[in-house]
């Protein structure tokens, strides 16, 4: 069976009983290239000696040897050799170090000794598919990985370029509302403005919903003070309805998260409280809570806004839905969505309370302990 | 008091253009230096190392510019005179939200604050009332 490439598969076989190897290797020689060695200490220095002339695809071993044991043996090929495939020779009455090794060195596939012919060989050329299956996943997702690299790359230059003339034309038309003009020219500068905005809105978030698609969680201590105060500087700016902010953070457990996703739902959710306000309430307020325990943190957004009708709140997470009030109000329908799909990717949760001309409670729970960070890094270790 | 001396550093001329407006329409100065890049603004501070009155007293520093950004700016800066460092107030201007050149910003002890574009007035005032100018 041919390997990636093309040379022919390295076997070695460890036994304490020179006429197994000899049989091995009478068997196999011409299949195979047939290492062999008659202890663990020798198999580990055989192993070494042909480092430079390729890997070593399969290892069998015996498991009843003098001094190192096949599965002490194995283990130690485990640390060194990872990509090499294992499998056991054991007799009958090794059950418990047949466990043994299913734990430790956590080995492929065992045999039965006396060992059989056919066996052995369907055994070796599953092994070095399996070797050789492995070998292309890794340089698959070593792939992956660039073209992510080079499409986050791709993603910061054309949101940089995308919203970099809008910039100007939304600073542009603030400039030409300063000057007196007719009621005509004022309510056509007023609708190249929200136009603009709605506009830059939408880039805005059809960039963040590639980031998050995209990027792995980066993992870091959260400072959410500093995140908070972050978006009420760039939403200030676009707030000229007064609004209170009320700002109530309990930082005393340290959180960790991906930041950047952190920023995305909190941005939305400040964002939407701040648009979807009630002008005829004397007194628009935001709350903001959050509060961390050993398992998890809860963010939690109440605003006495419009709220959302009771038959509409099982349907505002999904994309581009959107009411008629929020169609008004230039709302694109796909924050919620970006929200709750940023909330997923760090295995929260989402939830809303809402009551027409009332107000509005979003709250999102996270897990402290991090579960993506935990599975990422049992990925990265296999 | 010193007059208010500002210099912009941003590659897009009508940016420069509309921000010149802005701060001259809202009278909060008409003294105002602009410069399309990184280079020609230090040639301007580098010649006015020792007379601060010629120095602006705050920069409007656009991040994203190319052949030198905005941080890239601020390293060539930091090697101009005490004068220079201490009359000069950077203030970094962006367009993106991009999260690293926010917290790069925020790291940068050169950086008086960052702004978004586009650019407010108001803000520029509540800055130059923290700097007591």
């Amino acid at each position: 069976m041919p390997n990636l490439n093309n040379t022919k598969t390295k076997v070695l076989y460890v036994d304490d009983e020179i006429h197994n190897l000899t049989a091995f290797k009478a068997l196999f020689r011409k299949e195979y290239e047939v290492l062999t060695a008659k202890s663990g200490d020798e198999g580990l220095e055989v192993l070494k000696q042909e480092e430079q002339d390729g890997p070593v695809h399969v290892i069998i071993s015996d498991q009843r040897m003098p001094g190192m044991e096949g599965t002490e043996f194995l283990e130690k090929v485990q640390a060194l050799y990872p990509a090499s495939i294992r499998v056991l020779l054991t007799g009958y009455t090794d059950m418990k170090s047949l466990i043994d090794a299913v734990n430790k060195g956590k080995i492929y596939r065992y045999l039965t000794k006396p060992w059989e012919e056919n066996t052995l060989r369907n055994t070796i050329i599953n092994a070095t598919e399996s070797y050789n299956d492995k070998v292309f996943l890794k340089e698959k997702v070593k792939e992956l990985e660039r073209a992510n690299e080079e499409l986050s790359r791709f993603i910061y230059s054309a949101s940089h370029d995308l919203r970099a003339p809008l910039t100007t034309v939304i600073g542009l038309v603030k400039l030409l509302r300063s000057d007196e003009r007719s009621d005509f020219d004022k309510k056509i500068i007023e609708n190249i403005d929200l136009s603009v905005k709605k506009l830059d809105d939408f880039v805005k978030k059809i960039i963040d919903y590639y980031k998050n698609e995209r990027q792995e969680n980066v993992i870091e201590k959260i400072d959410m003070n500093a995140i908070v105060d972050s978006i009420l500087n760039s939403l200030g700016l676009h707030n000229s309805q007064n609004i209170t902010f009320h700002k109530n953070i309990d930082d005393t457990i340290n959180f960790y998260s991906d930041s950047f996703r952190l920023y995305i739902i909190v941005s939305n959710l400040i964002s939407n409280a701040v648009k979807y306000h009630n002008p005829n309430n004397p007194n628009p307020s935001i709350w903001y809570t959050f509060s961390a325990d050993e398992q998890n943190c809860t963010i939690e957004i109440k605003d006495n806004g419009m709220g959302i009708e009771k038959e509409y709140l099982d349907r505002i997470f999904e994309m581009f839905f959107r009411t008629e009030t929020s169609s008004l109000l230039a709302g694109s329908g796909i924050g919620l969505y970006i929200v709750k799909e940023t909330v997923s990717k760090l295995n929260g949760s989402i939830s809303v309370e809402s009551e027409i001309n009332h107000g509005t409670t979003f709250k999102v729970k996270l897990p402290l302990k991090n579960n993506t960070y935990e599975t990422n890094q049992n990925n990265a270790d296999r | 008091m010193r007059p208010i001396k500002i210099m912009l550093i941003d590659d897009n001329s009508i940016d420069l253009f509309l921000h010149e407006e802005l701060l001259k329409s809202d009278k909060i100065t008409s003294d105002i230096i602009s410069f399309s890049g990184g280079k020609s603004a230090l040639d301007f501070l580098s010649m006015r190392q020792k007379s601060p009155d010629q120095l602006p007293n705050l920069i409007l520093l656009d991040i994203q510019m190319p052949i030198m950004n905005g941080f890239e700016f601020i390293i060539e800066f930091e090697k101009l005179s005490e004068t220079v460092r201490n009359t000069c107030n950077i203030v970094m201007v962006s367009s993106t939200l991009h999260p690293s050149d926010l917290t790069r910003a925020a790291s940068n002890p050169s950086v008086i604050k960052l702004i978004h574009k586009p650019l407010e007035t108001k803000e520029i005032i509540e800055v130059i009332q923290d700097l007591g100018l």
